[in-house]
């Protein structure tokens, strides 16, 4: 999957007609076998981007291809074999799951809707789904109360997986749960992500968890993404102060070593998405901005050969691959 | 950070818990919430109360605090609080208590907070009900809070409604609220779960801040080993309605002795475990109705054995007096399992 320039606003009510800028300009691509992880606070845009990159919101601009078709302007009938190969996965397995409808229908919904076999081979699916993701096959005649917050997320992610898709865009699929069920989700994720080849792009904010999955991580703020590399390296030696300074909020467990980082505590709140600051999104809360950033609006830009950054003063540390510091400054300021 | 080197037992304890139980009678019969939960708060001290979703560990404090209205929960066991007796306390006179000597911040400000009236307003309310100033000087006392928790242009933020605020504007207004009446004792229950890591951080700073320059005691309720291991000086770890485990700090979480707090920790996505599988406990946490009988942890624990089916009782097990924990597990063998466990 390969986003371009994708934005979405939202029209504001009332006078002043104030448009929310909810994502604003992502480009972004997503390679067939990994797991992409979006991470950033609340209102950063990162949900509705996955919901665009789904096309449950439709995207105001930009381009979204999926394996290698253009998908964003395709009608609602064209789309429909596209969405048996994208899944989604939903944050709140409370709210997401029909409490009317008994789960084995829930899984055998999609089943129908994409006319996928008879009677007897979906009966047959939907027990060898709730098999795979760790339920008795016995339960699918209960309803979703029935069963315990993991478990309803199993159940969605059985749902996610009936049509066989290629990639599943899971949003904030742990965050509802206790941690130890947060672990034995994931680790399901991870499993199955091993034996269906499945891709995941993996949206959270909580960085751990974030960290723990993905392969790469994008970071969002304000609707942008202001920094996207390889797990290892942005968490090792986050190049984006607004990275550096999300990393540095975490509390380490106490006993446990933890990686030596500058605290750095933010001032303020995040700015309204309606009134975005000029220039760099992060420069009223960012500790090292200058003249530059109050007037020139950062792009992502390629900082060695795994990292994008959008920002004008990016942190360049000794030893990162790749990296001329000198003439990467000069570059920039040319 | 600094360590609290004050033992419970070395100064008079501002809160002393006792065999706290929370029953409530159903239908299908009585279902313990909290069981024989005792503990102590010293002054200056806060203490991290750290467990899953029905653990209990905030329902042991709606009970102290009078705040459970079910008529079918039936509260016993003792909660002093300096040397008042909480529990079966009428509610005139608990609300002596609650606000000025002992307040509250919730996990959702906005539900703490009326959206029909301004902060400021509510902040001075929240002080002429326990002291006699004038509105005047109460609203200039609001202010000062305001600004105090870090609220920028807070003579004009007064003025504003609940809803005109972010998440973590709001936290810092309850907290400016709670701390209103300088009270002794802060139960913050799971006060940053609603919010960003950036604002959690300010938050939790906050909260160590005031309670260095007032003096108070804290009991923090979250379900975060990081966060507990930031801010609490000594922990308890609850399970299924029971302490299981008790200490200072860096004895609980970072040399635990639980089979339990294990597997609390080894859950946790950590750097060293990226891409790998993490241990989990299997099963879920039991059902109320039908608890097990001696150890309530024994249905999930790797380790049960005979013995398990007697109530371990909370001791020391190993040589700091001060960490106790409920478990039959021979103590001179608990580090090697934890290295084992953890990794």
């Amino acid at each position: 999957m390969r986003a371009e320039g994708v934005a979405k606003q939202f029209a504001g009510r009332g006078r002043g007609k104030n448009v929310v800028r909810a994502v604003d300009g992502v480009s972004l691509e997503v390679r067939s076998g990994e797991t992409l992880g979006i991470v950033g606070e609340s209102g950063c845009g990162k949900s509705t981007l996955g919901q665009c990159l789904t096309r449950l919101v439709e995207p105001t601009e930009g381009r979204i291809e999926f394996e290698g078709a253009d998908i964003t302007r395709l009608s609602r009938r064209r789309l429909r074999p596209v969405r048996q190969r994208l899944q989604m996965i939903f944050q709140d397995p409370y709210s997401s799951l029909n409490p009317r409808v008994r789960v084995g229908e829930i899984i055998a919904e999609p089943l129908r809707i994409h006319r996928v076999g008879d009677r007897a081979t979906i009966r047959r699916r939907v027990s060898d789904l709730l098999e795979r993701v760790g339920l008795d096959p016995g339960l699918a005649g209960r309803y979703p109360h029935e069963f315990s917050g993991g478990q309803r997320q199993r159940i969605g992610i059985a749902r996610a997986l009936a049509l066989s898709p290629s990639l599943v865009i899971a949003d904030e699929p742990v965050s509802a749960l206790d941690v130890s069920v947060q672990a034995q989700v994931l680790n399901l994720l991870a499993e199955l992500q091993a034996d269906l080849g499945l891709t995941y792009v993996f949206i959270a904010h909580d960085l751990g968890v974030v960290e723990h999955v993905s392969d790469r991580v994008a970071v969002m703020y304000l609707g942008e993404v202001v920094e996207i590399a390889g797990a290892d390296e942005l968490y090792t030696a986050p190049a984006h102060p607004y990275t550096e300074a999300l990393l540095s909020a975490i509390p380490g467990i106490a006993g446990e070593e933890v990686q030596a980082r500058e605290r750095i505590v933010l001032r303020g709140d995040v700015p309204s998405p309606i009134d975005k600051p000029t220039g760099c999104a992060f420069h009223p809360r960012c500790p090292i901005a200058t003249d530059v950033c109050r007037t020139e609006h950062p792009v992502l830009v390629p900082l060695g050969p795994t990292r994008q950054v959008a920002c004008h003063h990016p942190r360049v540390r000794d030893g990162d691959p790749g990296v001329r510091p000198g003439l990467l400054d000069a570059e920039r300021r040319g | 950070m600094p360590e609290a080197a004050t033992s419970p037992t070395a100064e008079r304890a501002l809160l002393e818990v006792r065999d706290l139980r929370v029953t409530f009678h159903t239908r299908r019969g009585a279902v313990e919430a909290v069981n024989g939960l005792s503990f102590e708060v010293a002054s200056g001290e806060v203490l991290g109360i750290v467990g899953e979703s029905g653990s209990g560990k905030s329902m042991a404090m709606y009970s102290m605090m009078g705040l459970i209205a079910d008529p079918n929960a039936e509260v016993t066991g003792s909660a002093r609080f300096e040397s008042t007796e909480l529990i079966g306390l009428r509610p005139k006179e608990l609300n002596r208590f609650r606000g000025s000597q002992i307040a509250m911040i919730f996990q959702d400000p906005m539900t703490a907070l009326t959206p029909v009236y301004t902060v400021g307003w509510q902040i001075v309310e929240m002080i002429r009900a326990h002291e006699q100033v004038g509105r005047r000087a109460a609203w200039d006392r609001a202010v000062e809070l305001l600004q105090e928790v870090g609220i920028p242009d807070a003579a004009r933020r007064a003025r504003s409604y609940p809803h005109e605020f972010s998440g973590g504007m709001r936290q810092r207004a309850m907290i400016a609220m709670s701390l209103a009446c300088n009270p002794r004792l802060l139960i913050a229950d799971e006060p940053t779960t609603a919010l960003d890591v950036t604002t959690q951080r300010q938050i939790l700073d906050l909260i160590r801040r005031l309670q260095g320059s007032y003096g108070s005691s804290v009991i923090m309720i979250t379900h975060d080993m990081g966060v507990i291991s930031d801010i609490a000086d000594r922990v308890i770890v609850m399970y299924a309605g029971r302490a299981v485990e008790v200490g200072e700090k860096q004895a609980t979480v970072g040399a635990a002795r639980h089979p339990y707090t294990w597997g609390l920790l080894g859950a946790i996505p950590r750097p060293h475990t990226r891409k790998t599988v993490l241990p989990t406990i299997p099963g879920l946490t039991p059902n109320p109705h039908a608890m097990p009988s001696g150890c309530v942890f024994r249905t999930r624990c790797a380790w049960a054995m005979d013995e398990c089916t007697q109530t371990p009782p909370l001791l020391a097990t190993g040589s700091d007096l001060g960490h106790l924990d409920a478990c039959w597990l021979p103590g001179e063998e608990r580090d090697e399992l934890r290295k084992a466990t953890l990794r």
